[in-house]
């Protein structure tokens, strides 16, 4: 009988340790296997005068320098007085150091669930190792979520940077995948009205006031280097939204502020901004959200009917290693203060800058449909180039001429290339002449896109992950034309080819769309957006002729001679509530910039104003030919382009621009105020003070009179 | 006249001081456009740029704001917006800031706002009232409720939505489901009649219905004309309506009598709100969030704006309400974004104003410097073509004139300036051409005085001729002239003495294709209804190859049915002689329009009207004798040929629709397949 009762004490201590074992198996709350704690604690690092913070449940960090504190997720008080650690706005919490968004992959949907860490496991952190200078957090989702990575934090004292290895995230179940991780995404946010500004990098930067309740209903959030249009289908809209080409975000208080760079993985990440009063929620915040893979729809038939399509998630997960560096910034930090921060963070290839510059674009041809097929429109000469070039180059000694339309059908469905050219040894004559009165010469091109009408073959088209032509549509107003999008290992190709003809033409390349464009391949040629980037930077850097690239993204600032098309303004979303020269004053200084063609949306003195505002030079595009001539071709949204109409505003708008600018050339911003309602004050490196008088008043600065609506240099 | 501009700037320049904005243009999320040539809308400079907005708020920030109307007191510089989350109009200064309520505990769905020099109107759709505030202290001061008159019938709706008020105090009040138009009502509510009813439009149905059905059936079923769902007011007092529904004449001006006089020349349908400046220039707002900015002539200047899903400023999600200030500023309110957006006119836009302002007063010579400045920065303009031809023409300069009018496709100018440059010329030349005309006619005397007397003179010429004539394809070919004259004949000769041949025929079809391509390329301007730009000449060769051979196939089955005696052979050749009048007289018409005008366009038409009828004759005459048919019967055969032909249209078009789905269909399964590999 004993026996018997010792058997089934053992059968019952058998039975009772295989089921804790079961249950323990899948319990998340489990302690791991490495021996991490799963209670909470607080670790305290001291570096210099600086002291962090991180609370080891939830990675919530603080951060005490110099009398000030930054928060990761700061608590307030909510009504009852008791710290509202518990506010969630989409799922987010705000004391939690990250965010994860997955999706259930089987579901024909795709569900998505957008959670931060303490929301998907009751002790998310699973291995928190501590470091003299930061800490190693493992976390470790759910079990039926099943997605584990580390989160590395480095603190230097005045740079934290948080890192992600691609190598430390594991999926382990079958349906769910990782879609995208916000780190510290309230990183020295603040609550309701504060008095300070968000920067985000929105076209030449905008600030959002953080002390106003603002009208937006939507926050910003913009994909880094763009969206990718193997991915989806850009829209193709006139006057598109710009582009957010610098992966940095920072935050402006009086007493302090954080500039936030997305060191690693920037091509796969989005820059968010928020505002109190935006959905009810009460927060401003700015962050990065890294995205590991997109949704899509796959189209099974060309026409574009949903019907015969189904929405997939990328099965494989992009390969990076997400990082964000933040850098503390003191009391009175100025925005030219982040763009400094941001300068001396990347590589900018230095351009010896020595006058005021201009830039002239002549459209040398078009075509357009006639009774028997298409007719070559004649509109500048390449001797009527080099007459004009030499007239302003009297006046303008930073003066640059570009050529498009010099294929041989003109414009509209040209090789994508420089040749082959129409009537080459006037061209080659014209770079030689150009060259004896230091006009430099470059023609444009567009390795990334072709025409429609172009004799292209199918085979060096890039296809998107549905493998069909990607289709884009011409966003210039009045073209209703379509592009496709070219292999890159062919682009390579013809800029290879280009250059080696072009030594003997005197002239360089300025390119459209190369590094600005920034997208991935499948199947028959596979490549990431990382990818990309280094074969683009490669292809750009070792071209042995001056290369000018419009609007790049920031990872081309090292290979890139100038810059063109170069935005002086922002969106304008409702959120935003400045427009700010950030990229100018990242770039100013080392590369000549140009703006976009003025005569297309010239706003007289007000847009020379801003070209002074923002140290660009400007940008004109001219013909011999009324620009009636190009009425039914793909260029008809040129609507004015005679040099005969534009020759004294071209030389007016260069002269106020010069009288100002010419005091500060090659010199970089360094601080910008804004002295008076509508006046800025931008100071130099060298000491002067540009004065940019917007309103409708005359205003003193510095005992000098700056009338309404114009500009001056205080020394 | 000039004191008058004089005043009217000092007035502008006025308004602007006591009413100045902030001048920082923000970034355009928009692109503007305009009419260009062939009608077309073309991108141009930005004529608005959004400078800023006014924030509307209430006194619950968790309540969504819901503004539904405005109207602006420029002198004191407030806007009074009805905003029916609040139940009140709430009074803002330009800048945002509120500086008072009225109606708060009154007022339940306030939609509409107008004001008069010392009142305040409102239309509350909730409590179907219209309620009179005065501006100095914003007192109710009366009440209108539905009016008693017998005309008013008792089941017309009073559901008050939009109002306007003239400067003799009348009231003209949009009633949500009124199909009578605006109701007019004096200051104390009297009714005083209807204005402005939208007319129903006609169609197939429609005239069946009113044909056939009882006027029970019809007040059942006939559909009622749309109300007019806004309205606006200019200086003169004339009022305008909006029918947001309507697919034409969306926005209608009308007379003193209330009949529509005017609508602009470009209907936007789903427009929302007008606003009226003193020039009389149109300033709409449609659902879709653009702006249109027309003339007083109802020409579109400018038309930008439109919706971003992106939120950005100067893009409208769902505008309710345009002012437009004296300074040319517009004002748009949102009820989506539950503000208003300003609009400043850029420099372009004020040389548009400022010359179309010379234009409607003819000073076509004043403000040429203006529409050549308008040129420079926007070359495509085509308004500017316009004047500045009407500025060449008073100038005396018809070349320029003719040259301008060309481009701003005025054919009306063009033939003025035309008949003038011909005119000169014709004085100029009148003694050669009696030369000319005179030796012609020696010439011809002489040749028959020696063709009597001395015949063997001319035997050598004669000769020569009779034998290129003699030439078998020559001869067939002249035989047009036959066919030309007496159809029946030629056809007889064709059919049993072969008169013509495959050949011969095949060169007139030739020549007929070719004559679809002169047509386009010799045919004068004025008479031209083609572009050479938008004619392709391939499309036209296969079009009407195709038109052509189809008929002639069409006839030959139709008339095998229906006892024809026609071989195809001789269908094919007789149906393009039977076209003789048109292959022998239509290229001397194309070259004889490039010398007319406008003024001898009756001969013109008339001509060709001639030789369209004489071919048609022609052609029905072949068809009675080749068939050998009665005219009933040919009449028949005709009918049937074309009901024939269209069906062949048809049959092409379905053939070409399958086609497409059954390579589409097999292209989407292979590349699922493929896929899913």
């Amino acid at each position: 009988m004993r026996k018997k009762l010792l058997i089934l004490l053992l059968c019952a201590v058998i039975v009772c340790t295989v089921t804790i074992g079961i249950v323990y198996a899948d319990d998340p709350t489990a302690p791991s296997e490495d021996g991490g704690e799963a209670t909470a604690e607080l670790y305290t690092i001291e570096v210099g005068d600086a002291t962090l913070t991180v609370d080891t449940h939830n990675l919530n960090m603080s951060i005490t320098k110099g009398g000030r504190t930054w928060y990761s997720g700061r608590r307030h008080l909510g009504e009852d007085g008791e710290p509202d650690d518990g506010l969630q706005y989409n799922g987010s919490r705000i004391t939690d150091g990250v965010t994860v968004t997955y999706r259930d992959a089987s579901s024909v949907n795709k569900i998505q669930q957008t959670d931060s860490i303490t929301n998907l496991a009751d002790d998310p952190v699973r291995d928190f190792k501590k470091l003299d200078n930061g800490f190693d957090a493992k976390i470790r989702l759910k079990s039926n979520v099943g997605i584990s990575f580390t989160v590395q934090v480095r603190f230097d004292g005045t740079h934290l940077v948080a890192t992600v290895p691609s190598s430390s995230i594991t999926e382990t179940t079958d349906n769910m995948r990782l879609e995208q991780i916000s780190l510290f995404p309230y990183f020295d946010g603040s609550y309701q009205q504060a008095d300070g500004q968000i920067f985000v990098p929105d076209g030449s930067g905008a600030l959002i006031d953080m002390s106003v309740r603002s009208n937006a209903t939507q926050g910003y959030s913009q994909r880094i280097y763009g969206e990718d249009c193997s991915l989806s289908t850009p829209s193709a809209r006139a006057n598109e939204p710009e582009r957010a080409s610098l992966p940095v975000l920072a935050t402006l208080y009086p007493d302090g502020g954080t500039t936030m760079i997305a060191t690693g993985g920037a091509e796969y990440c989005r820059a968010n901004a928020s505002v109190s009063g935006i959905g009810q929620y009460p927060y401003n915040r700015a962050g990065f959200t890294f995205i590991y893979r997109e949704p899509y729809t796959r189209y099974y038939d060309d026409s574009g009917d949903t019907s015969k399509s189904t929405y997939e998630l990328q099965t494989e997960r992009n390969e990076f290693d997400a990082q964000i560096t933040y850098t503390l910034m003191d009391e009175g930090v100025n925005i030219a203060d982040v763009a400094k921060v941001y300068r001396d963070s990347i590589d900018i290839k230095k351009s010896d800058i020595t006058n005021v510059g201009m830039r002239l674009q002549f459209l040398m041809a078009e075509n357009k449909p006639s009774m028997f097929g298409r007719t070559r429109v004649e509109m500048t000469t390449p001797e009527y180039v080099e007459s004009v070039a030499r007239d302003v180059s009297y006046y303008c000694n930073g003066l640059t001429v570009a050529l498009t339309g010099y294929q041989k059908g003109g414009l509209g469905g040209a090789d994508p290339s420089v040749f082959p050219m129409s009537g080459k040894s006037s061209y080659r004559s014209l770079g030689e002449s150009l060259a004896t009165f230091d006009v430099p010469l470059s023609y444009c091109v567009d390795y990334v896109r072709v025409h429609e009408r172009a004799s292209f073959s199918n085979g060096n088209l890039l296809q998107n992950i549905s493998e069909q032509f990607i289709v884009l549509a011409d966003n210039r107003a009045g073209s209703d034309v379509a592009f496709r999008v070219i292999k890159p290992s062919y682009s390579e190709k013809m800029l290879k080819s280009d250059v080696k003809k072009l030594e003997e033409f005197h002239a360089g390349i300025e390119a459209t769309n190369v590094g600005s464009m920034l997208f991935s391949g499948y199947k028959s040629e596979a490549f990431s957006r990382t990818q990309l980037i280094a074969d683009t930077v490669r292809m750009i850097g070792e071209a042995q002729l001056p290369v000018a690239l419009s609007n790049p993204n920031a990872y081309m600032f090292g290979v890139l001679d100038s810059y063109v098309d170069t935005p002086v303004e922002y969106s304008a979303y409702l959120i935003e509530t400045e427009s700010v020269p950030f990229l100018q004053m990242v770039l100013g200084g080392s590369v000549p910039m140009y703006s976009e063609l003025l005569n297309l949306d010239y706003t007289g003195a007000q847009l020379v104003l801003r070209l002074i505002d923002c140290n660009v030079y400007p940008s004109f595009i001219l013909t011999e030919q009324d620009a009636i001539e190009l009425y039914g071709t793909d260029s008809q949204g040129i609507f004015t382009s005679s040099f005969d109409v534009w020759k004294y505003s071209i030389r007016s708008t260069y002269e106020q621009v010069n009288e100002v600018l010419k005091e500060v050339v090659g010199q970089q911003i360094t601080r910008r105020d804004k002295v008076a309602s509508n006046v800025y004050v931008n100071t130099y490196s060298n000491g002067v003070k540009t004065v940019v008088n917007y309103s409708s008043a005359p205003y003193y600065y510095e005992g000098t009179l700056v009338e309404a609506m114009s500009a001056a240099a205080v020394r | 006249m000039k004191r008058w501009y004089i005043v009217i700037a000092i007035i502008v320049l006025a308004a602007i001081t006591v009413f100045a904005m902030p001048s920082i243009a923000f970034a355009v999320p928009y692109s503007t456009e305009t009419i260009g040539p062939e009608g077309s809308v073309v991108p141009t400079q930005t004529a608005y740029s959004p400078v800023d907005k006014i924030a509307i708020s209430i006194d619950d920030p968790t309540k969504k704001v819901a503004p539904e109307d405005m109207a602006i007191d420029e002198e004191a510089g407030l806007v009074y917006v009805a905003e029916s989350t609040s139940q009140s109009v709430l009074v803002l200064t330009i800048d945002g800031e509120q500086k008072g309520v009225i109606g708060k505990g009154t007022l339940s769905r306030p939609t509409g706002v107008a004001l008069d020099e010392e009142r305040l109107f409102v239309a509350d759709r909730g409590n179907n009232k219209i309620y009179v505030y005065s501006k100095d202290g914003y007192e109710l001061q009366r009440e209108i409720t539905k009016p008693t008159n017998p005309l008013v019938g008792a089941d017309t709706p009073f559901v008050p939505t939009k109002l306007t008020v003239d400067s003799r105090g009348n009231l003209y009040v949009v009633s949500e489901g009124c199909a009578s138009g605006l109701m007019q009502l004096n200051l104390d509510g009297e009714f005083i009649g209807y204005v402005g009813a939208n007319e129903t439009q006609a169609t197939f149905k429609s005239l069946l219905q009113d044909l056939f059905f009882s006027e029970e059936q019809k007040s059942t079923f006939l559909a009622a004309p749309r109300s007019p769902t806004n309205v606006a007011i200019n200086s003169r007092g004339l009022i305008y309506t909006v029918t947001n529904t309507a697919s034409q004449n969306a926005v209608k001006k009308l007379n003193t009598l209330g009949n529509a006089i005017m609508s602009p020349s470009v209907n936007y349908a789903r427009t929302v709100a007008v606003s009226i400046d003193d020039a009389e220039n149109i300033y709409s707002v449609d659902n879709d969030g653009n702006i249109a900015v027309f003339d007083s002539y109802g020409d579109l200047l400018f038309r930008f704006g439109g919706k971003d899903a992106d939120e950005r400023l100067g893009s409208l999600s769902n505008p309710v309400a345009i002012e437009v200030l004296d300074d040319g500023s517009i004002i748009a309110l949102d009820k989506q974004y539950g503000m208003a957006v300003i609009y400043e006119r850029t420099e372009f836009a004020n040389k548009v104003f400022d010359a179309v302002s010379y234009y409607k007063d003819g000073l076509y010579l004043e403000g040429e410097r203006l529409w050549k400045d308008i040129l420079q920065l926007n070359s495509s303009f085509i308004v500017s073509y316009k004047a500045l031809a009407r500025a060449s023409m008073k100038r005396g300069d018809y070349e320029t004139a003719l040259r301008q009018f060309k481009l701003a496709e005025d054919k009306q100018g063009y033939s003025e300036a035309y008949w003038e440059i011909r005119n000169d010329w014709l004085q100029k030349n009148v003694g050669w051409i009696v030369a000319v005309v005179l030796v012609l006619i020696v010439l011809v005397v002489v040749w028959k005085i020696i063709d009597k007397k001395k015949p063997k003179l001319l035997m050598p010429i004669k000769k020569g001729v009779g034998k290129v004539t003699n030439v078998k394809i020559v001869h067939e070919l002249l035989y047009t002239g036959t066919f030309f004259k007496s159809a029946p004949d030629a056809v007889y000769q064709t059919k049993y003495h072969g008169a013509t041949s495959i050949w011969s025929a095949l060169i007139l079809y030739a020549w007929f294709v070719v004559l679809q391509l002169l047509d386009v390329l010799v045919t004068g301007y004025l008479f031209n209804s083609n572009s050479v730009y938008n004619s392709n000449a391939l499309r036209i060769v296969l079009t009407s190859t195709a038109i052509l051979f189809a008929l002639v196939l069409c006839n030959y089955f139709v008339s095998t049915v229906t006892d024809g005696e026609g071989k195809l052979r001789h269908c094919f050749i007789t149906f393009i002689y039977a076209l003789a009048p048109y292959l022998i007289l239509a290229l001397p018409m194309f070259v004889i329009s490039r010398f007319l005008t406008y003024n001898e366009q009756i001969i013109y038409d008339l001509l060709m009207i001639v030789i369209y009828g004489w071919s048609a004759v022609c052609v029905f005459r072949t068809i009675m004798e080749l068939h050998d048919y009665t005219f009933w019967q040919a009449v028949k055969n005709i009918i049937l040929t074309l009901f024939a032909f269209l069906m062949a249209i048809l049959f092409v078009i379905v053939l070409r629709m399958l086609l497409t789905q059954f390579f589409g269909y097999f292209a989407s399964l292979f590349r699922e397949i493929f896929t899913h590999a």
